[in-house]
């Protein structure tokens, strides 16, 4: 069964800043092919709001994007029992794990099946990023974990740069969307 | 065939000059001052930023729906949301407040209706049906005597008239105008003040700094500015 493409968390704000600016404009233009009081109250009081609405949304999800990619390779540490990542999330970075112990679990019908444990020198988290799909399972820190945190974008980018490496993640891509790891399941990471 | 290109031709210049030969009759008829040319490039360009704007952030919105966190969509988006509506949105401001000096902005509100056409009124004898029969202000009746000179009696003037569409339109309105504060007849002296019509007539003397002071107003020797609610009409 194909798996639907994993939406971005600042699209539906991104969707809200095009739709009140698009508001904004038409009563600009309005405004502009005939002027009346009520519609000078309407394009100044809620036309101008809206689009400035629209900019401050646009410029915040810009600078949080920006800041995203200028940290591309950050370490992130977790607790013992703390959730990396939810099934269901979008994709946004590959974890190579450092220090420490994390167990890949799947929502099933009876209830979180666990998939398999990860240890030092394990990545996971390449499913959703080479799909394009929302995250297949949900990672858990079984001890202290220590990872290095790769952005989506940067990822792509070291594929180019580590020949070898790409070989190995997109075998384990392989082995884990052909239900290798758990025959009849659907793919997990 | 030469005289089917010839009928052509001269279908071809009738069709140019008729409009330029009615134009002349029309002007000969009713004089009407030149346009405002800047405004109208003004406007014409503020329409077009806007209209390409929306066009811009409507097929974004449509074609990269699911998509629009992508590199391509955001740069698409960021022209559309950040870098057309500023300067759209600044001229249709600029455009929108100059024409709302217009009589016209005025009496497209219910409540100015017996103003304007008490000023159109020929037989009026308000001040304002006589600055406006006789062409004293040349165009925007309203704003020149209803606003002090400068920015900020532009942005009081503005202000005033928004505070009483809002009181209407959320239904506080009386339905009545007011102003918030008594008339400044100083602002005939900015016409009046200078004239040596005015500096000549003897019941004039002293007269300035009395107004400036406001123990004095011109109503008190001249006719009303707006017809009174005897005759039907608010004041």
């Amino acid at each position: 069964m194909k798996q639907a493409a994993a939406v971005h968390p600042h699209d539906r704000y991104l969707w809200l800043s095009g739709l009140l600016t698009l508001f904004g404009l038409s009563t600009a233009v309005v405004f502009t092919l005939r002027s009346t009081p009520y519609l000078m109250v309407l394009f100044l009081g809620l036309g101008l709001s809206c689009v400035a609405a629209g900019v401050a949304i646009f410029a915040v999800l810009l600078v949080a994007d920006v800041r995203a990619r200028l940290h591309s390779v950050v370490e992130r540490r977790f607790k013992a029992g703390e959730a990396v990542f939810q099934q269901g999330d979008f994709p946004d970075r590959l974890y190579l794990i450092g220090e420490g112990e994390a167990e890949v679990t799947q929502e099933a019908g009876g209830g979180p099946v666990v998939l398999r444990k990860l240890g030092p020198g394990d990545f996971f988290g390449e499913v959703g990023i080479i799909g394009n799909t929302p995250r297949t399972a949900t990672v858990r820190a079984v001890t202290d974990l220590e990872t290095l945190a790769i952005h989506h974008d940067h990822f792509t980018a070291l594929m180019a740069y580590l020949p070898s490496w790409k070989e190995r993640v997109f075998d384990d891509y392989r082995r884990r969307t052909s239900g290798e790891e758990r025959p009849g399941g659907p793919p997990a990471g | 065939m030469r005289r089917i290109a010839t009928l052509w031709l001269g279908v071809g210049v009738c069709l140019v000059l008729l409009p330029a030969a009615g134009h002349g009759l029309a002007a000969d008829l009713a004089y009407q001052p030149p346009k405002d040319y800047l405004l109208e490039w003004v406007k014409v360009l503020a329409l077009l930023m806007a209209l390409s704007a929306i066009a811009l952030i409507a097929w974004t919105l449509i074609a990269y729906r699911g998509r629009l966190a992508g590199f391509r969509a955001r740069m698409l988006l960021f022209i559309g949301v950040c870098c057309v509506p500023f300067p759209a949105m600044l001229m249709s401001t600029a455009v929108g407040l100059e024409q709302s000096k217009a009589i016209t902005f005025c009496n497209s509100c219910h409540l100015m209706g017996p103003f304007v056409a008490d000023m159109k009124d020929p037989d009026s004898r308000s001040l304002s049906a006589l600055h406006f029969r006789n062409r004293y202000i040349q165009s925007e009746h309203c704003y020149n005597c209803h606003t002090d000179y400068g920015l900020f009696g532009t942005l009081q003037a503005k202000l005033g008239g928004m505070s009483h569409v809002w009181s209407e339109f959320a239904g506080a309105g009386s339905g009545l105008v007011r102003p918030k504060t008594n008339y400044r007849f100083t602002i005939c002296l900015n016409c009046h003040g200078q004239s040596s019509k005015f500096m000549q007539q003897k019941d004039h003397a002293g007269v300035v700094n009395k107004v400036v002071s406001g123990t004095l107003t011109c109503t008190k020797c001249h006719h009303r500015s707006h017809a009174g609610p005897s005759e039907g009409r608010p004041s």
